[in-house]
């Protein structure tokens, strides 16, 4: 389920890293961040504690021909 | 031969006509053009035809072969790119307006070993704004237009690639993968292309959108002509660390191989959810082929791969935001909408979601060679699932809406980048408005060479891939 998040909080959250939005694309951010996050978030409640980003690369060596 | 029958020629055949000295680089130069000249008024699919140097390097071709030089199994095969991949000098516009006036600072390993090869470029293509688009818009550049019907989107990033290569306005085209950009036009199309696996091809010089999931491949008239050019360019290199030093198979000499045998997976979900009916009867019509021809085809159950396209779109937009930053701080007009606000969005991710996301890819990929590898050679499964759209019904601007729509397309696409997994387009046949459709071969990691042989046969059995659209 998406979390609630508001354009109020995405304007600061950019202009901490340099970028300036206006309100209506502030807005747009937040409807598609809630979504997108929560959805990702909601995926990694089954990953397990060990799980490196690197593990990656190790299952495609293992899984090679 | 007339300059018709020449653009027909798929690049291996060319190849080999100009090999065996029944054509010249030259004459297939100035066809090439000559249709490129043709088809770009109507599809809008190059940025730039680079013709008097071209013709010069085909004139050079011809000399070399004349005195029993032959550069390599591509010698004298014109080719033009989709714009993103640099030559020192050239300009690179990545589709975009930003790049459009900086020369590039080195020329990519692909195209250098393309160069080795003996290929000509002979132009640079039409693309998405930064790649970061699976319809084939362009607000800088102008749309490019599907040549079957050029009111229907030719699919993207690499629009340019796929619209030309079906055109014959190009024997075959590089393009780059990182959610479907290579698959999606190929199928839109009607021609073939191969996402190669992550890292199988040095990205050195191939302008980047998201680091992890970026591969360089080809789209051409056939499968053969794939596997002609991915083992032109794949391999290690010295200026990509990320390349991977996994040694390079002789594609062209295993295509033949049998697939008497061979085990294709079918998925039992995932895949066939809400298809379209008419693609899934091409799809189901496919297998039949690969039964016919002695393969074994196995229903196979999947991970539930849904939500890892939520942790793959996270991915991208993080990568894409970070390698934007700086000039989405000074130029952020200069970004079409649509662009501006998945970067927007990409900024705006939390660094541990973003972190989770790679975390999940190796548990990801090692359930699903569990799931299917362990059972299978390949998995077969459409390409996409619906009938190729029209450019306005898919004209979209940001917001959720947005993000539903631009997930919506690549949905069956994703998975394979978020995996790493080696992925062939095939044409599969014509949905009831004209337009083609395509079924993808999904391999183990590095097994490109087991795709080729299965597209190739079954390209032997059906004539998909020779069908042309009408020229403009």
């Amino acid at each position: 389920m998406s979390q609630k998040f508001t354009a109020d909080a995405v304007t600061p959250l950019l202009a901490l890293v340099g970028t300036n939005i206006e309100p209506a694309r502030a807005a747009n951010v937040a409807e598609a961040l809630a979504t997108q996050v929560s959805a990702a978030n909601a995926v990694y409640a089954s990953l397990p504690f060990e799980a490196e980003p690197a593990g990656y690369l190790h299952a495609c060596a293992k899984a090679a021909p | 031969m007339t300059p018709e029958a020449i653009v027909e020629l798929s690049a291996a055949n060319l190849a080999r006509a100009i090999r065996s000295k029944q054509l010249t680089a030259l004459a297939a130069m100035e066809a090439v053009i000559a249709r490129a000249d043709q088809v770009h008024k109507k599809l809008n699919c190059f940025v730039r035809i680079d013709r008097y140097e071209a013709l010069a390097a085909a004139h050079l071709a011809d000399a070399e072969l004349a005195r029993g030089a032959v550069r390599g199994p591509l010698h004298g095969v014109p080719m033009a790119h989709k714009d993103m991949y640099y030559r020192e000098g050239a300009i690179s516009s990545c589709g975009s307006k930003i790049k459009r006036d900086m020369p590039a600072p080195s020329t990519a390993t692909a195209l250098k070993k393309l160069d080795a090869a003996g290929a000509i470029q002979f132009g640079v293509l039409n693309m998405a704004e930064f790649a970061y688009g699976p319809t084939g818009h362009n607000y800088h550049l102008g749309h490019c237009r599907n040549p079957w019907n050029p009111d229907h989107i030719t699919g993207g990033s690499s629009s340019g690639s796929g619209a030309s290569v079906a055109a014959r306005a190009s024997f075959a085209a590089l393009g780059s993968d990182t959610g479907g950009s290579i698959r999606l036009p190929a199928t839109f199309c009607g021609v073939s292309g191969i996402k190669p696996t992550w890292s199988r091809v040095s990205r050195h010089g191939a302008m980047p959108l998201s680091f992890s999931m970026d591969t360089v491949g080809p789209l051409a008239r056939t499968v053969e002509d794939c596997a002609l050019i991915l083992g032109a360019i794949a391999g290690a290199d010295p200026l990509d660390a990320s390349a991977s030093q996994h040694p390079v198979p002789d594609y062209m000499g295993q295509l033949a191989r049998p697939i008497r045998g061979l085990r294709i997976g079918t998925p039992k979900r995932y895949f066939y959810d809400n298809i379209d009916a008419e693609v899934e009867g091409l799809m189901q019509s496919g297998l039949e082929i690969y039964r016919k021809l002695g393969a074994e085809v196995i229903e196979v159950d999947l991970p539930d791969i849904e939500p890892w396209n939520h942790a793959a779109m996270v991915i991208i937009a993080a990568e894409a935001a970070a390698a934007h930053g700086n000039w989405m701080r000074t130029r952020p007009q200069d970004y079409s909408d649509q662009v501006r606000a998945r970067l927007e969005l990409g900024l705006a991710v939390p660094a541990t979601t973003y972190l989770d996301g790679l975390r999940l890819r190796g548990v990801a990929l090692q359930a699903f060679s569990q799931e299917v590898f362990a059972k299978v050679d390949i998995l077969h499964a459409p390409t996409v699932g619906f009938q190729t759209p029209t450019i306005a019904e898919t004209d979209i601007s940001g917001g959720e809406a947005m993000t539903r729509a631009l997930n919506s397309i690549t949905r069956l696409t994703r998975p394979g980048n978020f995996l790493g997994l080696p992925c062939l387009s095939v044409p599969a046949g014509f949905t009831g408005n004209g337009l083609p459709t395509a079924m993808q071969l999904i391999g183990r990691p590095f097994n490109e060479a087991a795709l080729f042989a299965a597209g190739h046969a079954y390209q032997q059995a059906t004539e998909w891939h020779l069908q042309a659209p009408k020229q403009p």
